[in-house]
């Protein structure tokens, strides 16, 4: 394997190096635009607009830092600028040397009469990039969503492709793969829990997000780590021209924004802190006991609530550099009296990244990206003389730094370099106080070490056909300092010990990763594309359940674990239709994973310094097709998905040795979106979802056992659910002020035909009579109204 | 380790969720054969139950089995073949109640008191007549039944002496009361990993005929992370599948027993993965639901204990 990638990898140099010089021996006399686009408004860069040189072929788009850069080979013609959502500007020009162009649209104030836009830009026809869905925060927020709270990883659930095993949460699975596969970034910040109270929300405060990219194959090779699936949020840098306050109150939580200019057009921050105070509200429900006896043992004194606090600060150094600094803080505290006042839990991410835009010429732009990352939980237990708290801790720092160098009209090349360091404590014991019989008891470390580079060169062949191609190369370690056992699979037994210093080498692993991408316009509405893509995933998400808990830890790939590792072939159609107005594409894939892992019947993950012999591996296949038909123009606006899809595990060990579903296995998923803006004032939200019910495992028959009924089982997922389908609604009134003030006044409806869908399935003793088992459905929520009121001024 | 209800009862408070019971299809269901009982280090007779699993769906009466041939043997050269337990019952004269007389190995008479007359509970109990249970003994088990043949083997490990039992007053938020809570002094055996498990009885001939009431008072204890002086362990009472407090609580002048037996680490699986069941949530926020893990062979369902039993007397003052 190494030495195949090596080679391929000095091939694709060579490649990169011909097609580099071919094209400057081409053309003598040119010179290139480059410069940022930002908004009026806000004065924040944007990413993804076209740029383009009219009836010519040459075009490019910004980079995540809004950098573009063309080759003109004439001395004059005209520039035009095109994102959807702002102003077309069109851009007379001549110019005699390379030149600095920036430049500012204007967004299209959501207003119903003006007259909407360019027209389609055919981004998804012109540009290679396939299973790519970019939502913008304003898509997000007009979701109807739970009380009234816009949700990233929720929304990201209406797209094709993505399912999760239990409805109403979000752990998403994405082409077949697992929760655990997926790479959550922030800021370029690995997101190592991405959800607060059990998963029913996501750590990101809408207010402070501006855009996320979520790629489900073709991930370009910058990215790397995850086998399934890419979701990078970015946060927003905050207004340069004018202070601004955004915020919300809602039925769980409020939060509130502040942005502004440090120095006008230079500087700017956004500080951003939301908390949750659901449990204030089950506080409030244990209140009523007096006026309803059947809550009479319900306790107050809960504490249930989480909080975020995002910041950044952004400052233009001079021409040539930029520099951004952002923090995330999120924290959840639980501790619910109602059932068991024995034990409290928290957890929370903590993350924060610095990064430095560097222009060396127009040519070639440089970002340097310093990441940390940490992640925690303590789990108390209390009022016991066991007296304990379990924690488990990992940090994980990255440097990097890419490359983004525009050869000329037909060759762009990204290229870069990363470093991490990861740092995990699985679990560690400790008596709380000295009443407590815990002995203290700490797991061994699990600590890696990665190194890397990737490059990826787009290269337009000729006029209708573009291709990308790309390789990341990547070495990881499991480094010491800790201990590795040598355990006898048979019956658990230590046969050998060996210690690791801090820093030595444990197992290395060396992988080569190549992606394609070709994109064949067939006509100016319609294009092919094809992808292959490989992936490697080096930490393996040990979650033991189909949600998932905040007690689920990474451990790396070692001396018993091999790194996952996915490939994935994708054809898709894309085509344009109705004036363009709708946009529709088909994929097509198949992929598949190996070394992926899944536990041992009745497997035992607490403290357990063995882990890996509670683990079996195997492979899984998983095969679909996708339609979305998207409608971005108009007074009604958005989309529909169907996906129809297969994932198979084939691990052994597990279900007999034979093949069995995962949770998520929802062969049919059909997503209805559609906003209607009704006037100035009113506007109109609503979804639908239709899928298969999850596969779950049921008991195959009962028995007593001193006096109590139990269940025995024998087949793994093989009973499905009901399918789930459910209608939310929402309506929003934006009271026209005078003053600067905007407002907004929500009321959703979810689950509007109030269906009872399941939730979860469980087989257990009746409580009435033990020597009966029962099996339940529960249901999450009926027909759910909820409110919210949104400001900015 | 965490407790899964927990979670389902912080959904339904906080999204108004509900659950309500669901009927399963079950595809391919066939009879097992369930044992419960175990060899202890007490004065014998000890005594096993066998009865057949049950459908899903089909709520029938369980009986046990009557005619299967069981045989338990040990490493010292003692083959028992084991006597079913006769329906006979007698009623007291005076006090009218129905009882059943077991003679034990010493010849002593005990009598069982049960609820009526109805000896269809008696079905499927069988006993030893001259094996001894002794700590580090290996026993093993043969059940002949119709055509199909079930074994197990297990060794009885050692139980520590409980030194002393203290009880500490303390606040029950369900009723606003003080209660007092045992906490149990004993050493621990070092260089080693033991299994335990308390129950107050709950294994006796009585529950095996009848069953519990709604707690399931089991509780196991695995000393990997414990003190090597344990002073003053607080009891877990078993389960529930209703949220109950979690240890025993006495009144002023209660007596009882506790009962803490020595399990092999296989038997602490199994009593763990029982006692997860009471918390089941269909893998939502827990592990994928698993059998059991038994040491009984032909798809049996049960266990082939081995217990050294360690008791103390309680008497609240």
């Amino acid at each position: 394997m190494n030495c195949l990638g090596l080679n391929n990898l000095l091939r694709v140099f060579l490649l990169i190096a011909f097609l580099f010089f071919s094209e400057r021996l081409s053309f003598a006399q040119s010179f290139t635009i480059s410069g940022k686009i930002k908004s009026s408004e806000s004065g924040e860069v944007l990413q993804g607009v076209n740029s383009l040189i009219e009836n010519s072929s040459v075009g490019t788009t910004s980079n995540e830092y809004g950098f573009y850069s063309l080759k003109m080979n004439s001395a004059s013609g005209v520039l035009l600028y095109s994102y959807l959502g702002y102003k077309e500007r069109r851009l007379e020009i001549s110019i005699f040397s390379d030149t600095t162009i920036n430049i500012e649209l204007t967004p299209i104030a959501f207003e119903i009469n003006e007259v909407v836009i360019s027209g389609n830009s055919h981004n998804n026809i012109m540009k290679p990039q396939m299973s790519l869905n970019k939502l913008s925060i304003h898509t997000i927020k007009r979701i109807p969503q739970v009380a009234g709270e816009p949700d990233i990883l929720k929304s990201l659930q209406f797209t094709p492709g993505v399912t999760t095993s239990n409805e109403g949460t979000n752990s998403i699975s994405v082409r077949g793969g697992s929760f655990g596969q997926n790479l959550v970034i922030l800021d370029e910040a690995i997101l190592l829990n991405p959800n607060h109270a059990l998963s029913l929300f996501s750590t990101f405060n809408p207010d402070v997000i501006s855009s996320v990219d979520f790629y489900t194959s073709a991930f370009p090779s910058k990215y790397g780590g995850r086998l399934s699936s890419i979701i990078d949020v970015r946060m927003k840098e905050g207004n340069n021209k004018k202070y601004v306050i955004t915020g919300g109150v809602g039925l769980i939580s409020s939060r509130l924004t502040i942005e502004g200019p440090v120095k006008k057009e230079k500087s700017s921050f956004i500080l951003s802190g939301r908390y949750s105070y659901a449990g204030l509200i089950v506080n409030q429900v244990a209140k009523l006991k007096s006026t309803f006896p059947a809550l009479k043992n319900f306790k107050s004194g809960n504490e249930i609530n989480f909080c975020d606090l995002n910041g950044k600060y952004n400052i233009e150094l001079n021409k040539r550099n930029h520099l951004f600094v952002s923090g995330y803080w999120g924290h959840d505290h639980f501790f619910f009296k109602n059932f068991s006042d024995n034990f409290s839990l928290d957890w929370g991410n903590e993350t924060s990244t610095i990064r430095w835009n560097h222009i060396f010429n127009p040519k070639l732009f440089t970002n340097s990206t310093f990441v940390y990352s940490h992640y925690y939980y303590d789990y108390r237990l209390l009022k016991d003389t066991r007296n304990f708290i379990w924690q488990a801790r990992m940090t994980n720092f990255q440097i990097k730094s890419d490359f983004d160098f525009y050869a000329n009209s037909k060759v762009k090349l990204s290229y870069g370099v990363f470093s991490g360091l990861t740092v995990t404590l699985p679990g560690k014991i400790s008596p709380i106080d000295t009443t407590s019989v815990i002995k203290p008891f700490s797991l061994n470390n699990r600590n890696s070490m990665e190194v890397g580079a990737y490059a990826e060169v787009g290269y337009k062949i000729w006029a209708p056909v573009e291709i990308k191609i790309g390789v990341r190369g990547t070495s990881f370690s499991e480094i010491g300092k800790t201990t590795i056992y040598d355990i006898n699979p048979n019956n658990g037994s230590i046969i050998d010990t060996v210690h690791y210093s801090f820093g030595e080498r444990i197992k290395t692993f060396y992988n080569f990763e190549p992606r394609l991408l070709v994109n064949f316009i067939l006509a100016s509405n319609s294009s092919l594309k094809l992808s292959y893509t490989g992936t490697t995933q080096y930490y393996h998400l040990l979650s033991n359940s189909s949600i998932g808990m905040p007690t689920d830890i990474w451990i790396p790939s070692g001396m018993k674990l091999a790194p996952q590792e996915s490939r994935q072939f994708n054809i898709g159609f894309y085509h344009d239709f109705i004036n363009d107005k709708l946009e529709s594409s088909i994929e097509i894939y198949y992929k598949r994973m190996d070394h992926i892992i899944d536990f041992k019947d009745n497997a035992d993950l607490f403290l357990n310094n063995k882990i890996e012999v509670q683990l079996l591996t195997g492979y899984a296949i998983a095969y679909g097709s996708e339609l979305y038909i998207k409608k971005d123009y108009g007074k009604i606006k958005g989309w529909i998905s169907y996906s129809l899809s297969k994932v198979t595990n084939h691990i052994t060990g597990i279900n007999n040795n034979k093949p069995y579903s995962p949770t998520y296995d929802k062969p049919h998923n059909l997503k209805i979106v559609m906003f209607y803006d009704i006037s100035k004032k009113w506007t109109f939200s609503s979804s639908f979802a239709l899928c298969s019910g999850s596969t779950v495992t049921v008991p195959a028959g009962t028995f007593q056992y001193y006096g109590a009924s139990f269940n025995y089982y024998s087949q793994r997922n093989a009973y499905r659910v009901p399918a789930f389908h459910q209608l939310d609604i929402s309506i929003s009134y934006h009271p026209k002020t005078k003053k600067k003030l905007q407002s907004e006044i929500l009321l959703a409806i979810n689950n509007v035909y109030n269906r009872k869908n399941v939730f979860m399935l469980y087989s257990r003793p009746d409580q009435y009579s033990l020597d009966q088992s029962k099996t339940y459905k529960l249901y999450l929520y009926g027909i759910f109204p909820s409110f919210a009121y949104n400001f900015k001024f | 380790m965490l407790k899964n209800s927990l979670f389902l009862l912080f959904l339904f408070t906080i999204l108004s969720s509900c659950s309500e019971e669901f009927n399963i299809k079950v595809l391919d269901y066939s009879d097992k054969v369930v044992l419960e009982g175990a060899i202890t280090n007490e004065e014998g007779p000890y005594f096993f139950k066998l009865s057949l699993s049950q459908d899903l769906s089909i709520k029938k009466e369980r009986l046990g089995i009557k005619d299967a041939f069981i045989v338990i043997s040990d490493n010292i050269g003692i083959v028992d073949t084991l006597k079913q337990l006769p329906t006979y019952i007698q009623r007291h004269p005076k006090w009218l109640y129905y009882f059943i007389s077991i003679k034990k190995y010493s010849g002593v008479i005990d009598t069982i008191r049960l609820i009526g007359g109805d000896t269809t509970y008696l079905r499927g109990i069988y006993y030893t007549t001259k094996i001894q249970g002794k700590p580090g003994n290996k026993y093993s088990l043969k059940i002949i039944y119709r055509n199909s043949v079930i074994q197990a083997a297990e060794e009885m490990p050692n139980v520590p002496v409980i030194d002393s039992v203290q009880f500490r007053e303390q606040f029950l938020e369900k009723d606003g009361q003080n209660y007092f809570v045992p906490f149990l002094f004993f050493k621990e055996p070092k260089d080693q990993t033991n299994f335990y498990m308390f129950n107050f009885g709950s294994d006796n001939l009585y529950n095996l005929i009848y069953g519990t009431s709604h707690v399931w008072n089991f509780s196991i204890l695995n000393d990997t992370y414990l003190t090597d002086y344990v002073s003053g362990f607080n009891l877990d009472d078993g389960a529930s599948p209703v949220g109950q407090e979690d240890f025993f609580y006495f009144n002023q002048g209660d007596k009882s027993k506790i009962r803490m037996l020595s399990l092999s680490e296989n038997a602490y699986n199994y009593y763990e993965a029982l006692l997860k069941q009471f918390e089941n949530d269909g893998g939502a926020y827990s592990p994928t639901p698993a059998s059991p893990p038994t040491n009984l062979t032909g798809n049996a369902l049960g266990y082939f204990r081995a217990s050294a039993v360690s008791e103390i007397d309680l008497i609240v003052k």
